[in-house]
Parts: structure tokens; sequence; C-alpha cells
């Protein structure tokens, strides 16, 4: 196998490539110091209030009988959707072989890695006992969705760990031979430890491109059974409006939609942030906000199967859920996702002149905002209108809005996911830069190859002629 | 007679202020109503379990806005004791969801051989009046004994009313209900398990067959003397074997999803399937393991 850092045509525009991304590592402007403690806070913020939970108890929430399943859950299905978003991007596109795909994989793993750090968590905040989540493993029944889930995510967790790790290895090598001399003892010793000693051999990168094949392919399924089982833990519950048996597929199509959209923002955000408009172009744009678009669709269509079916035939109790959405104290909220989070930007994303950097990336922030709301849509409403009411109960216990501090954990949570991005980012590179030299290579051979061919062409009309 | 168009106008706005003031006239009202205070309904039994232990029970009932009569949750209520010496305070509390209030009766307050009066009452509520209930009780005792005569067994209930001194008194001509204890409650041995007490204040019922009891036959026999107007309620238990051996039937289904332990075929594809990834990721990493390996070879 040919060493991949040394046949680059130019040296110039390798050291170029590499300074462009190391820059950013280990420096921290003042606006970074002052985003890095305004997470922080809310995040220390979140912390303190979820010790108090614990303290005092979920009574210190809005969630009462009926509504057992609030913001949290809510977010926890939200975030497991995000993290969708590096294995559409990173795996499919790997498998593809999509050039384009190459300043935005790594961006798009970390993404997916942090919103299942994070959206795992969420379920442990439901539970007024977390202490007891182990039971859930000690004594967990596999018929349970419960279980499911918790090893599903676990799974993937660890498969998105290693998904995220193996690419960096050879850039973290980099980082340990260029940076170290001026890097702390902390990251000195992560380079050390996290490069595995890598020396950029043709036997490291057999290893190396063996394991990312393996993972590429297998992250795929594990992926799509994760928000297929979380789909499950409302599908096989017995309620109004999740008594749906295309729910699992729906979840699927939704955390696409969500998670693809969410990889425009974070591309959007590092290229600003990081000046990298050189390597994430117009054209990554361009192609991500069609698979958006496409993604849009899909959800559409599914938002129509899980709604006009029901709707068509307004079974009871289903029928009350139903009116609550369409025209009840639910209807605000619900048409305006389906016109202003899929139908508007699916109109938008269809023009070129909607898939700009700056368009797509607004349209983006819509889809991904309206997507948490929808989740939110799902999950409440469904547990006001039980088959069997809930008797003796406070009628203020029949409505549901969180109160502060479900909103102060769960933009605590939020917080730590925008910390963990922001921090990775100082201490590693945030594209891989192996893969955009690799890139730069596979693009000079066609350029050379161009050139030979029209050389030959000019050639042989100066010997016809 | 015909209506000019000016009395028209006259007659259309006297009917405008009549129905108003009506409208209004009966909003009124009902907010009258609503300051006067409703009426409650309080019931009062006494209850002594197989155990001695004494309780009164309030039962507050009311009609609701449509004129239904309905357990009243949360009211106070008191409790008192009326004697010669006078009324002496018991205990206060909440009624429950079912509109019962209960309390133990002490111990230390002897009944003479009148009886004693207990007395329930809702005082000062916002929403009701003042109601009470009284009920006079003497106390009472159930002794229950077995036996087997010939093929037949036999429960016998002696009835007693306890005197102030502790002496015991036959209590004859009073009902005594045979039954045994299920899950949810007692279970009456047979439609006709009601025996009156004989003048030594006896009770004989004849044990039936094929009553089934737990896995070893055992079954809690009671016998209860109910809703007496002198002695209230009063129980007396007994465990016996005499009941048929339950024989508990084979699952059908040992393993299914609804059933403690997961089917088989559900274990193994859940472990073929998390145990092929998982091994995968073991691979991956032995993979990764061996970039190290490489180079400290090539280092040494």
């Amino acid at each position: 196998m040919e060493n991949k850092n040394i046949i680059i045509t130019s040296n110039n525009n390798v050291t170029s490539i590499e300074n462009d991304f190391l820059k950013p590592i280990g420096k921290y402007s003042p606006f970074n110091r002052l985003w890095i403690g305004f997470l922080l806070i809310i995040a220390a913020w979140g912390v303190a209030i979820y010790i108090r939970q614990i303290y005092f108890g979920l009574g210190t929430t809005a969630m009462r009988n009926y509504v057992s399943w609030g913001l949290y859950i809510s977010t926890f299905v939200f975030f497991i959707g995000i993290s969708h978003s590096g294995t559409l991007v990173s795996a499919i596109l790997r498998i593809t072989n999509k050039e384009w795909r190459r300043p935005i994989t790594r961006s798009a793993e970390l993404l997916t890695w942090v919103s299942l750090l994070f959206g795992g968590i969420m379920p442990v905040i439901d539970m007024g006992r977390p202490d007891r989540v182990f039971n859930l493993v000690i004594f967990g029944r596999l018929q349970s969705p419960l279980l499911w889930d918790i090893i599903c995510i676990g799974t993937y967790f660890v498969g998105s760990s290693l998904f995220l790790y193996l690419p960096m290895i050879p850039d973290i090598a980099l980082c340990r031979d260029r940076l170290s001399a001026n890097a702390s003892q902390f990251r000195k010793w992560i380079y050390r430890k996290f490069s595995l000693g890598w020396k950029d051999t043709p036997n490291n990168w057999k290893r190396l491109e063996k394991a990312m094949h393996i993972m590429t392919i297998i992250i795929i399924p594990i992926a799509v059974s994760v928000h297929t089982v979380v789909g499950y833990i409302f599908a096989m519950t017995l309620r109004p409006g999740w008594n749906s048996t295309v729910f699992g597929p729906y979840f699927v199509a939704g955390a696409l939609y969500s998670g693809s959209a969410a990889v425009v923002l974070i591309m959007a955000a590092f290229r600003k942030m990081y000046h990298l408009e050189k390597y994430i172009t117009k054209k990554q744009f361009n192609y991500m906000g069609q698979i958006v678009l496409a993604l849009t669709l899909i959800y559409a269509y599914f938002n129509l199967n899980e709604y006009a079916v029901p709707a068509y035939k307004m079974a009871s109790t289903e029928g009350f859920l139903l009116q609550d959405l369409f025209s009840g104290s639910y209807s605000v909220v619900f048409w305006t996702l389906q016109f202003g989070t899929v139908l508007l930007p699916a109109i938008i994303l269809a023009f070129p002149k909607g898939r700009t950097p700056v368009m797509a990336s607004i349209v983006c922030v819509v889809i991904v905002i309206g997507a948490w709301v929808k989740r939110y849509i799902i999950v409440i409403p469904t547990l006001l209108h039980p088959y069997l009411p809930i008797q003796n109960v406070p009628i203020s216990w029949t409505q549901y809005f969180p109160n502060w501090v479900e909103w102060s954990i769960t933009f605590g949570a939020l917080a730590g996911i925008f910390l963990v991005i922001t921090l990775f980012a100082k201490i590693f590179p945030i594209v891989s830069i192996w893969e955009v030299k690799e890139g730069r290579e596979i693009e000079e051979k066609y350029k050379q190859v161009d050139n030979a061919i029209r050389n030959e062409k000019e050639n042989v009309q100066v010997a016809i002629s | 007679m015909k209506l000019t168009f000016k009395n028209q106008i006259v007659f259309k706005s006297a009917l405008l202020i009549a129905a108003t003031v009506l409208i209004w006239s009966t909003s009124y009202t009902r907010g009258q109503q609503v300051d006067k205070k409703k009426t409650a309904i309080v019931e009062l039994s006494f209850y002594k379990n197989a155990a001695g232990v004494r309780t009164i029970v309030a039962n507050v009932s009311a009609k609701n806005d449509s004129g239904k009569l309905v357990f009243v949750p949360g009211i106070k209520i008191s409790f008192y004791t009326s004697t010669i010496a006078g009324k002496s305070f018991l205990g206060e509390t909440l009624t429950n969801e079912g509109g019962k209030a209960s309390i133990h009766f002490p111990k230390k307050i002897p009944i003479d051989t009148s009886g004693i009066t207990i007395i329930a009452q809702i005082e000062n509520d916002k929403v009701y009046e003042d109601a009470e209930a009284q009920a006079s009780v003497k106390d009472a005792r159930l002794v229950l004994s077995l036996s087997e005569v010939d093929s037949s067994r036999l429960i016998s209930a002696l009835a007693t009313e306890i005197l102030p001194d502790g002496e015991q008194k036959p209590i004859p001509n009073v009902e005594v209900n045979f039954g045994i204890q299920r899950l949810f409650g007692i279970m009456p041995l047979s439609d006709e398990a009601k025996v009156t007490t004989d003048d030594r204040g006896v009770a004989i019922f004849n044990f039936p067959k094929e009553i089934k009891g737990d896995e070893k036959g055992n079954i809690v026999l009671v016998a209860s003397i109910t809703d007496n107007e002198v002695y209230g309620n009063v129980e007396a238990t007994s465990v016996s074997k005499w009941g048929e051996p339950l024989v508990v039937e084979k699952n059908p289904f040992p393993r299914a999803l609804w059933e403690p332990k997961a089917p088989i075929i559900l274990m193994i594809s859940f472990s073929i399937i998390f145990g092929g990834i998982w091994f995968t990721y073991g691979f991956v990493v032995y993979q990764i393991t061996k970039i190290e390996k490489i180079e400290k070879k090539t280092s040494a």
C-alpha cells in the first residue's frame, strides 16, 4: 500500500491543508473564552437544578400522574434523532464514495457521538430514583422495549465512539508530531495515548482501513435499529396516537430529517468560526440541502400516514387526540410544524438559491427547532388522552407545560452538547485532515489524467493537420 | 290588534328588558344558592374485628348538582362518646375518597350494661351544614370452634355480651354470617350461611364440601354479626385445613412476552444479533491494537 502522506504532488499544498486545520487547536480567542464560560454557566446551573431535583424529587417538575414523560423524554427522542446525522453523512457517503463528504464527516460523527451521550442521560434525568437505573440492567426483562432501548443505545454509543475514533488516529498522530511542542501536558498525553503509536506505515493503513470499512457497514443497521426501538417504546404502549405500526420507520425518517439538518448547522458553524470556506464550500451545502430536501419529503409522507389514516376513521379515543391536535389546544403548534417546518423548508430547499450556505442554514435551524417541538407533540398530547382517565387527580394534572426546573436541566444538557463539541474542536482537528488530503490527491490525479488526454488529443490533431 | 311601528319597538324593548332581568335574576339566584350550605348525610357504624380492635366508621354522602347522592371526600368528622357523665371527644379525621372517616375506639373506655353512645359530627364546615349521627352499642364477642361429627364438619359460633365486670352473657336471637376469607373479601359459605343464635348464644353451621383452600387446603373461616342495632359489627376468624387443596395448573406458556421468562426464540435472536455486533466491535478493537504492536516491533 502507498504511503498516503507523501504522494501528494505539492508539499506546499500539504502544509497549507495541515496548517489550516491545526491552527485553531489549543488557541482560545476572547470570543471562545466567553462562549465556553457562557456554556459552563448554563451547564453548571442545569447540574445544580438536577441535584435539587434528586433531593426534592420529581414533584419539583411539572410532571404528574398524566404526563410522566415530559420535556425530558421529548428531548431524549430529539437528541437520539440528531445522532443519526453521523451515520447518514459519514457512513452512507463513505460507502457510496462521495468525494464531497471529506470535510464534513468528522463534525457529523462528533455530533452523533455527543448527542447520543446526552440523549442517553435524559431518561435517567426523567427517573425519580436514578440510582435504580442499574436495576433495569440487572433485573430487566428481555421482553421489554425499555431494555431493548438501553441495549441498542449502549451498542450504538460504543459503535459511534469507534466510528468517530478510527479516522481520527492518523490526525491525532499528526497533532502528536506537530503540536506537542507547544501543547499542555494533558494534550500531549492525549495525543500520545490516542495515536496508538501511529507511524503512517502501509501496515497501519491496512489495519485502519479494514477496521473503518467494517464499522462503516455495521453502524448503519445499528443506527436504524436504535431509532426503531425508540419508536417501539411508544408504539408498544397501548395509547391513542402511539398505537401505530409505522412508528419505527416514522421515527427513523424523523431522525434522519432532523439529523441531516443538524449536520448542515454544524458545518455552517465551523465553516464560519474556523474560516474553512476553502474546504466546506457551496458544493457541500448544495448537496446536503438536496439530502435534507429528500428526507423532508420522506418525513412528510410518514406524517401523512401517521395522521391522515387514523383521521379518516376517527375512532373514539384516537379521535379526541386528533381533534386536540387538528383544532384544539395543540392545533396552532401542530399546523405550524406541518407547514412551517416541513412544507416550507421543502419548498425553499427545492430551489438552488435555497441551498446556499446562508439560506440552507436558516432553513435547517427551523427544521431542527421544529423537530424538537414535534417530539413534544408526539409525547405530551397522547399522555393527556389515556384510554382510561386517571381518577381522583386534581384538574391541573390533566394539563402540562414544563416548568423552570425542566427547562433549566434541558438547557443544561443542550449547553453540555455545545460545550463538548467546542472543547473537542480545541483538542482535535474538526476536519479529517488525511481524508481531505486524500481527496486533493485524487483531484490532482484526475487533473493529470485530464491534462494527459488533452495533450494527447492536441498531439493527434497536430499530427493530422 | 295590529301594533304600530312605534308600538312594535316599545314591545320588543320591553321583551328584551324582561329577558335580561330574567337571566340576571336566574344567575343571581344561582349565586345565592352557592352561598347556601349543602346538606350532608352522616351514617355511623361500629366494628370489632377478630383481634378485638374496635373501630368507629362514619360514611358521609350528599347530593351533587344533578341531585345524585355521592360520597363526600375531605370533610372533617369529629367523633364523641356520650355517657351520663357527659360528652367526651374521641378524635377527628377527614373522609377519604369513598366518603369514609374512621378512628379506633380506645380500649380504655369501658362500655357499661346500657351500652355506650357514639356520635359523629360535621361541625362548622364551609360547604356543608352541621350534621350528626348517633349510635348506641354494646360490647360483644364472637368465639369460633370447629368440630367433626361423623362425616360432618361443624362450625360453632358463640356470641356473648361482655359486661363491665368482665363476665360474658350469651346473646340469643342474633344472626351470625359464616364465610371464608378470599383475596378481595369474605365469601359466604353458602346462600343460606346465616344462622340465628339459640338461648345459649350458639349458632352452628354445617361446613359444605368442595370449598377450595390454598395448596395445603388451608382456609380462614369467618363468622360475623353484621349491622346489628345493639352490637354493631363483630367478627371472629379461625384457620383450618378443611379446604380442598388447590391444584395449580401447569402454565401452558412458561415462556412468553407476558411472562417473567422471555421466549427462547427471542433470547436466541437477541443473542445472535447483539453477540454478532459486539464480536465485530471486538474484532475492530483487535485491529487497532495491532497498530500499536506493529509500531512497538518496528521501534524495537
